[in-house]
């Protein structure tokens, strides 16, 4: 366990090089957590005139308290690995673990390739958090499936938040090589009351052929404000499913999405946000074509109901190599109060001309005649609003695919919605 | 039988966005009758569906209607339906996401089984007295008597179905929550000659079987030959101004609404 003294300000170079030390960590990985500490030092916060940035009120978030941090036991509950993957080479543990197992894997792809340590990413990006990720990151995972190795089982990574004003920085990297194919469910929640920061970073690598499906959970507490960043890599006829539910935080920024940078690499990449009460919840999201001959297809879908706030970002960059691309994107959301509101920014960019590309953008409330069609079958008013709440983000639900995943995300979302639907008939009383 | 009739419309004055569709309709109706409205469009038919139902866009601005005795208008459209009242929509809306069969069990469980019961959960199948596998086999047998797909339980309710399929889906809900008071709008539009049979065949066994109180609104003779009329209205601007036996249909059918109005209209006023 990490041991730290209390009294080194962690977003120092004295700082990160005695926490790096004390975990006995190799000498790459304190390298790039400095690197990635002169960039966070470097880059000013995000503020208003930042584009991607401007309608986003951090408030009250401290970030000095959040990086204040004590070792802790349990941030991070990994499902153990079976024995018959190991068997077939496969790495699933800790980045600790993965520094003495898999030293090659960490050494070549953690912050390097998709979110490089030090380097000055794109103007307007989550950058900032990034290299405060990179230089604090105090939990994590690691998957690593050798070539052609298919792993039947989901991977489960559950993070927690500290309590307090103590923040969290999970650091994750999956890396499948050719041929491979795993499941990674990776959820973060919270079992103490906090305010502190969630900033988790996921990078992700798809060799030639590789299949993963990544889904990804954000039920974290009421208080707490979450920036994450979410990027695959993909090589030539990879194929990624991510699937992302947002119904936590206070305030949630969260930047998600792939490269493809081969020939025929597909992504599938769907959302489903759920805000209530004050709620924020800014999704910034990437389909950034680099090759020719592959497709993205993107499903958001949400319901905000109290004075939630919903802020959806999309980018599509089709480069000028990325000829015979079909690049699709649709956001929709479903106001369930008068006050509750939806900004969607769609963005496009396209360098290539033989392409097929769209993007949409809805928003609207229950529907009265649905409403008085269920209720005039004897529903009542509360059930059928329910009922089409839930069919409406039945269609993204179901590209969560896993049962194991669907039926208890259909119930987080019901008992939000539910409590809201209440609380705000009561009002109406 | 108590004197009370099962509908007693009286005096009935509707609005729709400000502006008066019915203007003091008056109609009774008793169980194990069916009662054929004809007129023109626009004369109020469909207006007085969505009043008895309760649609909220519909302003009872005056007038009575009372099922067995009790105001209709003091409950909402869900507790109308709770307490009996169907209507058999003329274009039904698609409810996407939501599947026919999780609907329907649950408008199943609301009519039968109260309200608050929660239908979705599995695994309380029993809970108030209500058993997933009892209304499973209602279900097929329902749907078997009414020649619809059984593929179609697992679609989105209405979603890119065809006409004939919503208005087999109309009367299979009719099957199922056994209404006391079933009204059809327009069942018979869109539909060719072998769904108009299907159809209109299983709306007219089960009003007969389950002595069902019905209000048909139609602007063809053919759907009257499965269901067959007791009594016949014609309404004109918002009132009731015929009121005969089943013969009026027949003498609509052959000499149009010009003759009836000419024929049968008092010129008062």
């Amino acid at each position: 366990m990490l041991s730290t003294e209390s009294s080194t300000a962690p977003l120092t170079s004295e700082g990160v090089t005695a926490w790096s030390a004390a975990a006995g960590e190799p000498s790459f990985l304190t390298e790039r957590r400095l690197q990635a500490l002169a960039q966070y030092l470097a880059t000013p916060m995000p503020g208003r005139r930042d584009e991607t940035w401007r309608r986003v009120d951090l408030g009250g978030l401290n970030i000095d308290a959040a990086a204040v941090r004590a070792p802790a036991e349990g941030l991070v509950e990994l499902s153990p690995p079976s024995a018959e993957a190991r068997a077939r080479g496969v790495f699933w543990g800790t980045p600790a673990e993965a520094a003495k197992a898999v030293p090659d894997v960490l050494q070549r792809h953690w912050a390097t390739e998709v979110f490089p340590a030090g380097a000055a990413l794109e103007v307007g990006d989550g950058r900032k958090f990034r290299a405060l990720n990179q230089a604090l990151w105090d939990c994590g995972y690691v998957c690593h499936v050798p070539r052609g190795v298919e792993v039947e089982l989901p991977a489960r990574a559950e993070f927690r938040t500290r309590p307090g004003e103590d923040g969290i920085f999970p650091h994750n990297l999956v890396v499948l090589d050719e041929g491979a194919s795993a499941t990674v469910i990776e959820s973060y929640v919270s079992h103490t009351a906090g305010k502190g920061l969630c900033c988790p970073q996921t990078e992700v690598l798809l060799g030639v052929g590789a299949r993963l499906r990544y889904i990804l959970l954000q039920a974290t507490g009421p208080e707490v404000v979450h920036i994450g960043a979410h990027r695959a890599h993909q090589y030539a006829d990879s194929r990624l499913t991510l699937a992302s539910a947002h119904l936590g935080s206070r305030l949630e920024k969260s930047f998600l999405g792939t490269r493809l940078l081969a020939p025929r690499a597909r992504a599938n990449l769907s959302g489903l946000y759920c805000g209530t009460g004050a709620q924020k919840l800014h999704l910034d999201t990437l389909q950034h074509h680099v090759a020719p001959e592959c497709a993205s297809d993107l499903l958001y879908k949400g319901a905000l109901g109290g004075h939630a706030r919903g802020v959806y970002r999309g980018m599509i960059h089709l480069e000028p190599g990325a000829q015979k691309t079909d690049a699709y994107q649709r956001n929709r959301a479903l106001l369930l109060s008068d006050a509750a509101r939806i900004d969607s920014i769609p963005g496009l960019e396209i360098l290539a001309n033989d392409v097929r590309c769209s993007h949409g953008a809805t928003a609207g409330q229950v529907d009265p005649e649905m409403m008085f069609y269920l209720m005039s079958r004897g529903l009542p008013r509360l059930e059928a609003r329910r009922m089409i709440i839930d069919g409406f983000l039945d269609e993204v639900l179901r590209r969560f695919a896993l049962e194991a995943v669907i039926a208890p995300l259909r119930e987080l979302v019901d008992g939000k919605l539910g409590h809201e639907t209440g609380a705000a008939s009561a009002a109406a009383a | 039988m108590s004197d009370t009739p099962l509908l007693a419309i009286e005096d009935l004055h509707v609005k729709v966005a400000e502006k008066e569709i019915l203007k003091g309709l008056t109609l009774s109706l008793n169980r194990g009758e069916v009662h054929v409205l004809l007129g023109q469009n626009g004369t109020g038919k469909s207006t007085l569906a969505y009043a008895i139902a309760g649609h909220p866009s519909y302003k009872v601005t005056q007038g009575r209607i009372l099922l067995d005795g009790d105001d209709l208008l003091a409950m909402a459209a869900d507790e109308r339906a709770r307490r009996g009242v169907f209507l058999a929509f003329q274009s039904p809306v698609a409810v996407p996401g939501v599947s026919v069969a999780n609907f329907l069990r649950t408008a199943y469980q609301a009519r039968f089984h109260g309200a608050a019961a929660k239908a979705t959960d599995k695994t309380v199948g029993q809970a108030g007295g209500f058993s997933v596998i009892e209304f499973q086999k209602k279900l097929m047998a329902a749907m078997k008597g009414l020649k619809v797909d059984p593929a179609l339980a697992t679609r989105y309710l209405n979603d890119g179905f065809s006409g004939g399929e919503k208005k087999q889906m109309e009367i299979l809900q009719m099957s199922l929550l056994r209404p006391t008071l079933a009204m059809l709008d327009e069942t018979d539009s869109g539909l060719d000659l072998d769904k108009l049979h299907v159809v209109g065949e299983g709306a007219g066994r089960l009003a007969q079987e389950y002595n069902m109180g019905v209000l048909v609104i139609t602007h063809y003779k053919r759907l009257l030959t499965y269901i067959k009329p007791t009594r016949a209205h014609l309404l004109l601007d918002g009132k009731i101004a015929v009121s005969m036996g089943p013969e009026l249909v027949d003498e609509l059918e052959e000499k149009g609404f010009d003759y009836l109005k000419a024929t049968y209209v008092t010129k008062s006023a």
